[in-house]
C-alpha cells in the first residue's frame, strides 16, 4: 500500500494550490483599451491651392468588447527651446492646418479586437496660405462605455495621433545651430555613440542632414557616417544621435567632426571632438597570452631535452 | 629593461613568445577584416513607423473607493507605449471637461458641483527639468483636491522622471520625494512622459499613473464622475 509521508504532503500542497489558482480559479484581468497607428508622422510640401493625399492605417490594440473610435484634427505648436510639442486645438492664424486636413470615412466608428482600417486623408493648402511650417495632428480616440454604477469614477480615453508637418514654399529660412556635440572620452571598441544638440533657428521645420567624419591620430579619415532622419521644428531643440559602427580593430586617439547642412546645402555649423579607443580586454588578453606562452616555453626548455640517438 | 631581469636565453624566449602571440592576434584581426571585406552584398528595405498606445484598467474606467472627508483615497491607470520610431514618443494627459471654471469630476446629478482640482500640471522643458508638482502637504485647498502623478520608482526607465514626480512612490504619504500635480485642461494638454531618441527602446514602455483624492467635510455627497484622455504621439 502506498504510504505518503506527511512532510512531502505539506511540501506538495502549496504547489497544488498554485497550479489550481493559476489555471482554474477565475482571474480578474483588466481589459486593455488602445490603438495602433501607422505611420506616426508625415511631412508634405504643398503650394498654395494644391493638395496632397495619403492613407492612415489604424488598428485596435484593445481586447474584449469593441471600442468606440472618434477621429479629429487639431493643430500643434513646437515648444520653444525644447524637443516637445503642445497640442493647442487651434493655432493662431486666419487659417490653420486643422482647416486644411480632411479625414475620409466616418468620424465615429467601432473597432473590434485586432480589426484594422485604412483612413484616407487629404491636405489642401488655401490660396492665402503663408509660407513656412504648419503643424497638425490627426487624432483617433478610443473609449468604452462608462460602467461606474453608483460609485462614480474616471472614464479614461486613449488617444493616438499622426503628426502632419506641412511646408508651404516661399520666403522662409532653414537655419540652425549646434548647441552641443558630445561623445565618449574613452571607449574600448565600436560602436561609438555621439549626440548633437541641434537648434532650429529658421522659420520652417526641416531635417538637418550632414556627415560625421572620423579621423585617426595621424589625420587620416577612417570613417564617414551620414547624419539624417530627425526632423527639428522651428524654435525647437533636438538631440540627434549618431553612431559610428566599424568592423575592425581600433586603437588610439580619434577625432569626430560633425557638419550639418540646411535645406539649400549650405553648411549650417560644425563641431569637432576627440576621444580615445583602447581595447583594454584585448590588450590584457594579449599580455596574458605572451606571459603564459613565455612560461610554457621556459618550462619546456628547462625540462625537456631532445637528442638524436644514432641507431 | 627586461634584460636586467631576465637572462639572455629567457629574453630570447620572451621575444619568441611576443612574436608568436603577435602573429596569432594579427591573424585573428586581419582574418576577421578580410572575412568582412568579402561580405559586400547590400540589401535595403524601408521599415514604416508605427505607434501603439493602450491603457490597462478595467476596460477604460477607473473607480475610486467610497471616500470619507479627510481620508484620502487612491486609484491608478497603467499606460503602455510601443513604437519603432527611433525618435521616441510623448504622452500627454488632459481632462475632457476641465477648465478654469469647471472641474474634472462633477456630481452626476448636478454638473455645477465638482471636486476641487489641484493646480494644473506644468512640466519642465525636459524630463530632467523640475515641473510644478508638489508634495501632499503643499497641495491646494488643504489637500482636498484631485491630483495625479506618474510613478517614478517603478515602470520602464524611459517613462520615469524623478525631476517631475520625485524619486519615490509613497502611497498617500506626505513626502518631499513624492510629488503631485493637477490634471491639465483639454485646451492645453500637458506632457506627462517622454522617451526621446536617446532613451528609445523597441520594447513596451510601461508605467502607472496614480490619482489622489480627498474632499472637505462640506463636500456634497453623491457620485462624481469625470473623463480623462491620455494622448500618445511620436516625437
Amino acid at each position: 500500500m502506498f504510504r505518503f509521508k506527511s512532510k512531502y504532503f505539506f511540501a506538495f500542497l502549496p504547489c497544488v494550490v498554485l497550479v489550481v489558482g493559476v489555471f482554474f480559479l477565475p482571474r480578474f484581468i483588466d481589459a486593455a483599451t488602445g490603438l495602433t497607428i501607422r505611420p506616426v508622422k508625415v511631412s508634405h510640401t504643398i503650394k498654395p491651392g494644391e493638395s496632397v493625399s495619403g492613407v492612415i492605417h489604424l488598428s485596435s490594440a484593445s481586447d474584449g468588447e469593441p471600442i468606440n473610435v472618434e477621429a479629429s484634427v487639431e493643430d500643434f505648436i513646437p515648444v520653444a527651446g525644447a524637443e516637445g510639442i503642445q497640442f493647442v486645438g487651434r493655432a493662431p492664424g486666419v487659417t490653420t492646418v486643422r482647416d486644411w486636413i480632411d479625414l475620409g470615412g466616418k468620424k465615429v466608428f467601432d473597432l473590434k479586437q485586432d480589426e484594422q482600417v485604412e483612413i484616407p486623408y487629404t491636405v489642401t493648402a488655401p490660396e492665402n496660405a503663408e509660407p513656412g511650417s504648419h503643424f497638425g495632428v490627426a487624432f483617433f480616440k478610443a473609449t468604452r462605455p462608462d460602467s461606474f454604477g453608483e460609485g462614480g469614477g474616471l472614464s479614461i480615453g486613449t488617444r493616438i495621433g499622426m503628426l502632419i508637418l506641412i511646408t508651404v514654399p516661399g520666403n522662409h529660412l532653414q537655419k540652425g545651430n549646434i548647441l552641443g556635440f558630445t561623445g565618449p572620452a574613452f571607449v574600448q571598441k565600436a560602436p561609438v555613440d555621439f549626440q548633437i544638440k541641434f537648434e532650429n533657428t529658421g522659420t520652417v521645420h526641416f531635417e538637418p542632414k550632414g556627415t560625421l567624419t572620423l579621423r585617426n591620430m595621424f589625420g587620416s579619415e577612417v570613417g564617414r557616417v551620414p547624419i539624417e532622419g530627425q526632423t527639428v521644428l522651428p524654435t525647437g531643440i533636438k538631440d540627434i544621435n549618431v553612431s559610428w559602427e566599424v568592423k575592425g580593430w581600433l586603437l588610439g586617439r580619434y577625432s569626430a567632426t560633425a557638419v550639418l547642412y540646411d535645406g539649400e546645402g549650405v553648411a549650417v555649423t560644425t563641431g569637432t571632438i576627440t576621444f580615445w579607443v583602447i581595447p583594454i580586454w584585448y590588450l590584457l588578453g594579449f599580455l596574458v597570452a605572451v606571459l603564459v606562452l613565455f612560461v610554457i616555453l621556459r618550462w619546456l626548455k628547462r625540462r625537456v631535452r631532445i637528442s638524436l640517438v644514432s641507431p | 629593461m627586461l634584460k636586467r631581469f631576465l637572462s639572455l636565453e629567457d629574453f630570447k624566449l620572451f621575444l619568441s613568445s611576443l612574436t608568436i602571440v603577435s602573429l596569432f592576434f594579427s591573424a585573428v584581426v586581419v582574418g576577421g577584416q578580410a572575412y568582412a571585406a568579402t561580405q559586400t552584398t547590400t540589401l535595403t528595405v524601408t521599415v514604416n513607423t508605427a505607434l501603439t498606445f493602450a491603457i490597462d484598467n478595467n476596460a477604460g474606467n477607473t473607480a475610486f473607493p467610497a471616500i470619507d472627508p479627510g481620508t484620502p483615497v487612491m486609484a491608478t491607470t497603467t499606460l503602455q507605449v510601443t513604437t519603432n520610431d527611433v525618435n521616441g514618443w510623448t504622452v500627454a494627459l488632459a481632462g475632457d471637461d476641465q477648465g478654469t471654471s469647471n472641474t474634472v469630476m462633477d456630481l452626476t446629478t448636478d454638473a455645477s458641483v465638482g471636486l476641487t482640482d489641484q493646480t494644473e500640471w506644468v512640466p519642465g522643458t525636459a524630463t530632467t527639468s523640475v515641473g510644478n508638482a508638489v508634495q501632499i502637504g503643499s497641495l491646494d485647498n488643504s489637500g482636498d483636491v484631485l491630483a495625479f502623478r506618474v510613478m517614478s520608482a517603478s515602470g520602464s526607465v524611459p517613462f520615469r522622471s524623478t525631476s517631475w514626480w520625485g524619486s519615490q512612490d509613497n502611497y498617500l504619504t506626505d513626502s518631499a520625494n513624492t510629488l503631485w500635480a493637477g490634471i491639465a485642461s483639454s485646451t492645453v494638454s500637458r506632457n506627462i512622459g517622454n522617451a526621446g531618441a536617446g532613451s528609445y527602446s523597441s520594447s513596451v514602455h510601461l508605467n502607472t499613473v496614480q490619482y489622489y483624492l480627498d474632499v472637505p467635510a462640506s463636500q456634497q455627497s453623491g457620485s462624481y464622475t469625470g473623463a480623462l484622455t491620455y494622448t500618445a504621439t511620436a516625437n
